[in-house]
């Protein structure tokens, strides 16, 4: 059933850190994930559905109890539920992009096996900054899935976002924030596509974000930066662009025909 | 059209031109935001643009466009010959965020597609912050400038050290720092060693990078890079990509030069300033 989404207030927010901030108390390094037990979850879901700390955000509404496979699910369902012309399609929207993590809070944040605890960051995954620095706004579980299907067709956006949610991975670090060429080349994503996702399993092939020959990761931090000072990268075919590959990329185009 | 193949980072097999960087061919300026809806104006000279490259519009089939990038999205504006300025409306940019910019000249023949005939060698940045001039703020290099000083050092005028919470620690040999301090000589002789460790300390932990603590010294280091040289060490223009470390001498070079060759207070280099200063 959906209901009103909502945006959380500054008392909202400073109440969900402060169960974030307890998690993690005696951590030191920002390398060790802090956990949230199932107690942390049933405190976050009062918050969220308080009039004291949330007001109603207009005209959206949202499923709560929806689940994604993946963060291009969890893309194009926000995509389909916000107004892209709203106050809340922005990043700095920080009440409401925060108010959407704590809802899906248990599906982008990763579980043990039992499912008794969740893997817990840090607040930029979850909670924007009040200003936008092009240094994190990338790393918001729930924003970035959002951004990218809202300004990419699904074929497209498929190709940065066919991880879990709760994963914010080396795809997005090497791959998504490398060079504007290679994030902007429809012929270019078409390709990769075919090279690093299999498409019976749907997941990327292994070692497709490897530093070796013909990996991804070469493919849009080396190759694509080079094309770019000769070829209008932007316009080039899926055709044009697998003719262009190197030799280096020969072993991925076979695996990319059986 | 028939492509090559070999990669080669400095053969431009196609014989692009580089179209220089020169206010008098092409010029930008944000004339208003309103909420993330930034009005740009372009001025330009079509006519100097192609002479400057040597390519006469009616011969080659081209057209002169201008690429914007922004957060990964792109919007391409076409120059027409018969204008000097043009105003455009680029959407989705939030505030802080840089627009880049790439002038080209591209075949707009059907049996010659995707081929850039002339080009920017670099993406021009413009910032897109509505609240004035950025050099009114040094919000990035407050508070880091922390000197302990120290009689340990072995000889050495400064040490830089990166602690378990990510705090960026500068010991300074105390006889030089007590002598010099407040010296032109302290800025000249302290600063491009500085910059290196600092740059090494970074590049060195850049798998910790993505998750800093914004009130750690080390934050602060990677945004003055980023804010006042330019040089960012994440993200969609880093200079220095952990897959490949044979970047990192180079990117640790470029910050130094860039650094030193800044003019800072005064518009002067630091070394400019000791020297003039004395």
């Amino acid at each position: 059933m959906e209901i009103n989404a909502r945006i959380l207030n500054d008392d909202g927010l400073k109440a969900i850190k402060h169960i974030f901030d307890i998690a993690r108390s005696g951590i030191t390094s920002n390398k060790t994930a802090a956990k949230l037990k199932t107690p942390d979850f049933a405190q976050i879901s009062s918050i969220i559905y308080d009039d004291k700390f949330t007001t109603i955000a207009p005209d959206t509404m949202i499923d709560p109890n929806r689940t994604f496979s993946n963060r291009l699910e969890l893309g194009l369902y926000l995509n389909s539920i916000i107004d892209k012309k709203s106050s809340l399609s922005q990043y700095e929207n920080v009440g409401f992009w925060a108010w959407i993590s704590a809802l899906y809070l248990n599906q982008i944040l990763e579980p043990n096996k039992a499912k008794t605890e969740y893997k817990l960051w840090t607040d930029v995954r979850y909670i924007p900054l009040r200003e936008f620095t092009k240094l994190r706004w990338y790393r918001h579980l729930c924003y970035l899935p959002y951004h990218i299907c809202s300004r990419r067709p699904k074929a497209s956006a498929e190709f940065f976002l066919i991880m879990e949610p709760y994963k914010h991975s080396d795809n997005i670090e090497q791959l998504w924030t490398a060079d504007k060429d290679f994030t902007s080349s429809p012929g270019i994503i078409e390709v990769a596509k075919e090279l690093y996702i299999d498409k019976e399993s749907k997941n990327y092939r292994r070692n497709y974000l490897g530093k070796g020959a013909g990996s991804a990761r070469r493919l849009a931090t080396v190759i694509v930066k080079q094309w770019q000072m000769n070829y209008d990268v932007n316009m080039l075919s899926r055709d044009q662009v697998w003719e262009l590959l190197p030799k280096e990329f020969d072993g991925w185009k076979k695996l990319s025909t059986r | 059209m028939k492509f090559k193949k070999e990669i080669n980072q400095s053969f431009n097999f196609l014989g692009r031109k580089r179209i220089k960087q020169k206010e008098e061919l092409f010029s930008a300026k944000t004339l208003e935001r309103i909420d993330q809806d930034v009005k740009i104006q372009f001025n330009y000279d079509f006519n100097a643009i192609y002479s400057s490259v040597s390519i006469d519009p009616k011969i080659i089939n081209s057209e002169l466009v201008l690429d914007v990038f922004v957060l990964g999205n792109l919007t391409r504006i076409s120059l027409e010959k018969s204008q000097k300025s043009t105003n455009h409306i680029i959407s989705d940019v939030p505030n802080g965020s840089n627009l880049e910019l790439r002038l080209k000249i591209i075949s707009v023949d059907e049996n010659e597609p995707g081929r850039i005939f002339a080009a920017t060698a670099n993406k021009m940045s413009l910032k897109s912050k509505d609240d004035g001039d950025e050099n009114d703020s040094d919000s990035s290099s407050n508070g880091i400038l922390r000197f302990e000083q120290s009689d340990e050092l072995n000889g050495r005028l400064l040490h830089v050290d990166w602690s378990p919470n990510s705090e960026i620690e500068i010991r300074i040999d105390r006889i030089f720092y007590e002598k010099y301090n407040d010296k032109p000589l302290f800025r000249a002789a302290i600063y491009p060693d500085l910059i290196r460790s600092i740059a090494i300390q970074l590049i060195s932990h850049h798998d910790e990078l993505e998750e800093l603590d914004e009130s750690s010294t080390a934050y602060y280091w990677l945004k003055f890079f980023d804010d006042k040289l330019n040089l960012p060490l994440l993200g969609q223009d880093s200079i220095f990509h952990n897959s490949d470390i044979a970047e990192a001498p180079q990117a640790i070079d470029t910050i130094v030069e860039t650094f030193m060759a800044k003019q800072w207070h005064g518009e002067k280099t630091i070394l400019g300033e000791f020297l003039r200063g004395n």
